[in-house]
């Protein structure tokens, strides 16, 4: 049985294409190949990424304030593992060989 | 179309776990620096506010190095990281917040379609030659009231660019699962994309 819009936009969206036998898959591109609105779908669905992250790369770039942040947390953490006292190099935990299966 | 399946690798984490433990603070600047931007544009891309998403991206390296002595290295750093931070966003985002078993991004997928599958309002064309500000206020109130998983799978997948094996453990979820969150909230930010495409006559 061919492949509905729907069932394409939904295999699209979530991800699942990829998971498809390559049957399926066949089946999916030849889909694509027919439908135009199927593929300008697809197309906008895979810009949605790029289109956020053009978005939100300007307000994450504040290069003077994101230095700041890592000072910040550089510092905390060394103060937090400080802080306890003489006791703060307690015996590291040095063999890791041993892992237990979970 | 193959685009969204190549994965970002991750930057070298052979090692760093273990001298972690150790306490070498030039390790420890190490991960601040290779993780610190991706955890904090990941924090701010789930919603939070830029000072919000710096104090959660704090508290992630605090957690981090608290529990870096229980960490297995069987996942990956960054694995390990995002986790964390995603307990955070939850507990920052979850005031006020109601889950909602039923997503009204369903109904207007379902909406769009006739019975036979086929499409009744097919998809109208979308301008992303946008100024980047006016699709970056779109897609802010656009997930403004998205269940905060959907956001941070989102996120991941789409801009940080990590394999979906990934995120269903930073997110603890089965690949259906994800397959679901995925699916409503690229559909809720296409349907936001495509009105805005319309009224901005370009």
């Amino acid at each position: 049985m061919m492949l509905t819009c729907k069932e394409f936009a939904r295999l699209v969206a979530s991800g699942e294409l990829a998971d498809l036998s390559f049957w399926l898959r066949v089946d999916a591109r030849v889909h694509a190949w027919l439908c135009r609105h199927c593929r300008r779908y697809r197309m906008q669905i895979h810009s949605l990424g790029p289109a956020a992250e053009r978005a939100w790369a300007s307000s994450a770039a504040d290069s003077a304030r994101t230095d700041a942040l890592a000072r910040r947390i550089l510092e905390g953490i060394v103060q937090a593992q400080r802080g306890p006292g003489p006791d703060a190099s307690d015996a590291p935990v040095g063999k890791d060989g041993a892992e237990p299966e979970t | 179309m193959d685009a969204a399946e190549t994965y970002r690798a991750e930057p070298e984490s052979e090692g760093i776990v273990e001298k972690l433990r150790c306490g070498d603070p030039e390790v420890l600047r190490e991960v601040v620096e290779s993780y610190m931007t991706q955890i904090l544009r990941a924090a701010m891309g789930a919603g939070l506010d830029r000072q919000t998403a710096e104090d959660v991206t704090q508290a992630t390296f605090v957690t981090f190095i608290e529990v870096s002595r229980r960490f297995e290295g069987r996942s990956k750093v960054r694995t390990f990281l995002f986790g964390i931070l995603y307990k955070k966003i939850a507990e920052a985002r979850r005031a006020g917040r109601k889950q909602e078993r039923v997503d009204a991004i369903d109904e207007t997928i379902e909406s769009r379609f006739r019975l036979d599958g086929s499409w009744q309002r097919p998809p109208r064309p979308v301008d992303l030659q946008l100024y980047d500000e006016e699709i970056r206020s779109a897609i802010e109130g656009c997930l403004e009231d998205a269940p905060t998983a959907q956001r941070f799978a989102f996120v991941l997948r789409d801009v940080e660019g990590l394999s979906t094996e990934e995120i269903c453990k930073i997110l603890d979820v089965s690949r259906t699962n994800l397959g679901v969150m995925l699916y409503r909230i690229r559909n809720r930010l296409r349907e936001c994309l495509e009105n805005l495409g319309v009224r901005g006559a370009r």
